[in-house]
């Protein structure tokens, strides 16, 4: 019954896709002669995408994960979200450029099939199939947002951000949870507090740091197997703020002696030789983040009495102060985080004693101001470079909440409180199951 | 004849023992006046003593006061030395970053003394015709010269390199440079760089030694010139340019960072004898700096045995 509605309704929409088509793109589109390559795209705009699927449950929940996506990943305006196959809203249909169809795929509907489709030209850019038997399960989970990612990508040239991961803290645990809020987890950590968690660039490790009995040591764990490492060097004293290098070979990290906090560097790949980049010299630097090619590291030193955000080489040669700093009149700044794509560093600074977030534009050198409503922290890059996630009592209490740096939306990732330091993982594959 | 010679004898002997008691009572008198005088001697000395060992506690105490605020007065200047350090630190570095700034302005004054003396066409003959209307000319009632405070004349507001094209005659706004100006060079190069494109760097770079051999950041230009080789994976030629920022501009900050290159290339090349001499020339010439820091640790971990 479901299955034949559905087919009435599909050949409704094919129908009546086709009349748009022709009505609200003929300007833009048609191409009388020539090739036309490649895809449009204009940066604040945000195309209608309607997701359509029969009426069921395994449908609708997919139908509810591709829409959420797809809204979350902020380059669509979703107007159509309503499980109303059999009645197609053609307001709706109309008002989009993209429609996602979600159907079984095959005559054993043993999975599910999405479809993108281009109204204007009726093509198809994409098509995924899901297995079903694995509904429900984080892998299931993990094969929708992979698909809506790659949706995003057939529309838009670049992929979105559903199948990524934020790690945070929360009450002195490691938590983990998905890029829309849901399935969140607790990540056994080697000791309580855990802090300053990272991802290796493949997303199979994190980094952090452990309160242990001896001290404060920099742990490497493997997300799947919760194989553990510590970084030598790193059994004593305090060992903060780890970060991976973009080719995952190395890792840098804060050590603090009574001379002062330095910057090291570890070599993972071998897993020895500790290096220190920075002379304390009565100072602190700490919090370093890498450039996307990996010649480069920005960090915190307090070396001008108040903290501000420096950059270096990778083998500590030519440091300097980054960005306009005036003695006495800039606020103590901190937890900086390098853009994916290199043109920005985000991080944290006073503002009349509570901390907002700034994006400092590499380019230019010109400082922009995101938030401004609570206390505001601790940024961190989605993969595609203009999400960041950070932690704000915005609502009351601490949580996580991410903002679209183009269009300026926020949405709140966390509840319940004392959420912070989060890390933003890479984009995760989707042969790999990374949870424990 | 016997009795005679006996009698004297025991007369003497007899006066002798009478003798004998008085000097012996004497002689207790006089011990006992002895004895009484030892015992007072005893007495005065014990009080000497007792005073003396007062005295000494008095010193040590007074030495263990001494010690005390010694100890305390060390702490104090250890903290004020920690002080005083840090804000040597602290005024080196704002130093650093003054002159970094001055720099930077003494850049955009010489673009805005470049954008002011670049020649404009002469004026057309009256009634010749006006140029053409270019975007942004203001409405003709605006006297020459007088250009809005356009953002094009912001600094940071053009990419660097992005000259335009001098303006036509009539067309009132900023003059602009047609070439671009050592700051915009050198950035414009490091943008690059930072791009991924070390080619296209090491090219502009080299433009700007040629154009302009004799600015402040020429070292800058061939300390990056090295980097662009470096990333081009070219060691030799890297360093090459690293051994001409030290030779030519030893004085430059980037003399430093070149000598700690040098030596971190001589290590991964295994040639421990010449990494160690980099390293202690960054040592010794630039002992204040962040790279002979980090040379320590070199020469630490170069040391014979490890």
């Amino acid at each position: 019954m479901v299955r034949g509605a559905w087919d009435v309704a599909r050949v409704a929409l094919v129908a009546l896709l086709a009349w748009p088509s022709v009505v609200g793109a003929q300007d833009t589109v048609r191409v009388e002669s020539g090739v036309r390559i490649g895809i449009t795209y204009t940066p604040g705009s945000r195309p209608g995408i309607a997701v359509v699927a029969p009426a069921a449950a395994v449908f609708d929940s997919v139908r509810a994960m591709v829409a959420r996506d797809l809204d979350y990943s902020d380059r669509f305006e979703v107007v159509e979200r309503l499980p109303d196959t059999a009645a197609l809203r053609l307001g709706a249909v109309r008002a989009a450029t993209y429609v996602v169809m979600v159907d079984t795929a095959g005559t054993g509907a043993s999975a599910v099939a999405l479809r993108l489709i281009e109204v204007a030209t009726n093509r198809s850019l994409m098509r995924r199939q899901l297995p079903l038997q694995a509904v429900g399960t984080t892998a299931w989970r993990g094969a929708v947002h992979a698909a809506s990612d790659e949706i995003v990508r057939a529309a838009m040239g670049t992929p979105g951000i559903a199948a990524t991961s934020l790690l945070f803290v929360q009450g002195g645990r490691l938590m983990r949870i998905d890029a829309d809020g849901a399935n969140g987890t607790v990540v056994r950590s080697a000791g309580r507090p855990a802090l300053s968690p990272a991802w290796s660039p493949d997303g199979r490790w994190i980094a952090y740091t452990a309160f242990v009995r001896s001290g404060q040591p920099i742990v490497l764990q493997e997300l799947a197997t919760g194989r553990r490492a510590v970084v030598p060097t790193t059994e004593y004293g305090l060992n903060i703020t780890p970060e991976f290098s973009p080719d995952g070979r190395r890792l840098a990290f804060a050590h603090g002696t009574e001379a002062g906090t330095d910057v090291y560097v570890y070599d993972v790949e071998r897993g020895c030789c500790v290096q220190r980049l920075t002379a304390g010299r009565f100072s602190d630097n700490l919090s370093p983040t890498w450039s996307p090619d990996g010649q480069r590291l920005a960090f915190i030193s307090s070396r001008a009495r108040s903290p501000q955000l420096y950059v270096m080489a990778a083998d500590g040669t030519g440091q300097e102060v980054l960005g306009r700093f005036d003695f006495g009149a800039t606020g103590p700044t901190a937890g900086p985080a390098w853009s994916p794509d290199g043109q920005a560093i985000a991080f944290q600074r006073d503002v009349d004693g509570t901390p907002q977030v700034f994006v400092l534009d590499l380019a230019t050198r010109a400082v922009r101001q995101i938030t401004g409503s609570g206390r505001n922290e601790d940024p961190t890059w989605a993969p595609d470079g203009r999400h960041l996630a950070f932690a704000s009592t915005r609502g009351g209490a601490r949580d996580l909440w991410v903002v679209d740096l183009e269009t300026g939306r926020l949405r709140q990732l966390t509840s319940g409180g004392g959420a912070r330091l989060p890390a933003w993982s890479p984009r995760l594959s989707l042969s790999e199951e990374h949870r424990e | 004849m016997r009795a005679p010679v006996a009698l004297p004898l025991a007369l003497a002997l007899a006066a002798g023992g009478c003798a004998l008691r008085s000097d012996v009572t004497r002689v207790e008198r006089q011990l006992a006046a002895q004895q009484r005088e030892m015992v007072r001697a005893d007495s005065v000395r014990a009080s000497n003593l007792a005073s003396l060992a007062r005295l000494v506690q008095g010193l040590l105490d007074s030495l263990a006061v001494q010690q005390d605020a010694l100890t305390r007065l060390r702490g104090d200047l250890r903290v004020e030395l920690y002080n005083i350090q840090q804000q040597l630190v602290a005024i080196q570095e704002l130093t650093g970053q003054s002159q970094q700034r001055l720099s930077e302005l003494r850049g955009q004054l010489e673009q805005r003394s470049v954008q002011f003396a670049a020649p404009t066409d002469p004026a057309p003959p009256a009634g010749a015709g006006a140029a053409p209307a270019t975007a942004g000319t203001p409405p003709p009632s605006a006297p020459a010269g007088a250009a809005p405070p356009s953002a094009a004349a912001a600094p940071g507001n053009a990419p660097p390199g992005a000259a335009a094209p001098p303006a036509p005659t009539g067309a009132v706004g900023p003059p602009v440079s047609p070439e671009p100006t050592a700051d915009q060079l050198m950035e414009l190069a490091l943008q690059q760089l930072r791009r991924g494109s070390p080619g296209t760097a090491r090219i502009a770079f080299t433009e700007f030694l040629r154009r302009f051999p004799s600015h402040a950041r020429v070292a800058d230009a061939e300390f990056f010139t090295g980097e662009a080789w470096a990333a081009e994976q070219r060691a030799d030629s890297a360093a090459t340019a690293y051994r001409r920022v030290a030779e030519r501009y030893p004085s430059s900050p980037r003399a430093a960072s070149s000598l700690y290159k040098l030596g971190v290339q001589a290590v991964a090349a295994g040639r421990r004898d010449e990494a160690r001499t980099y390293f202690n020339r960054v040592v010794t010439g630039y002992p204040g700096s962040e790279e002979a820091a980090l040379a320590r640790d070199q020469l630490r971990s170069l040391a014979p045995g490890r």
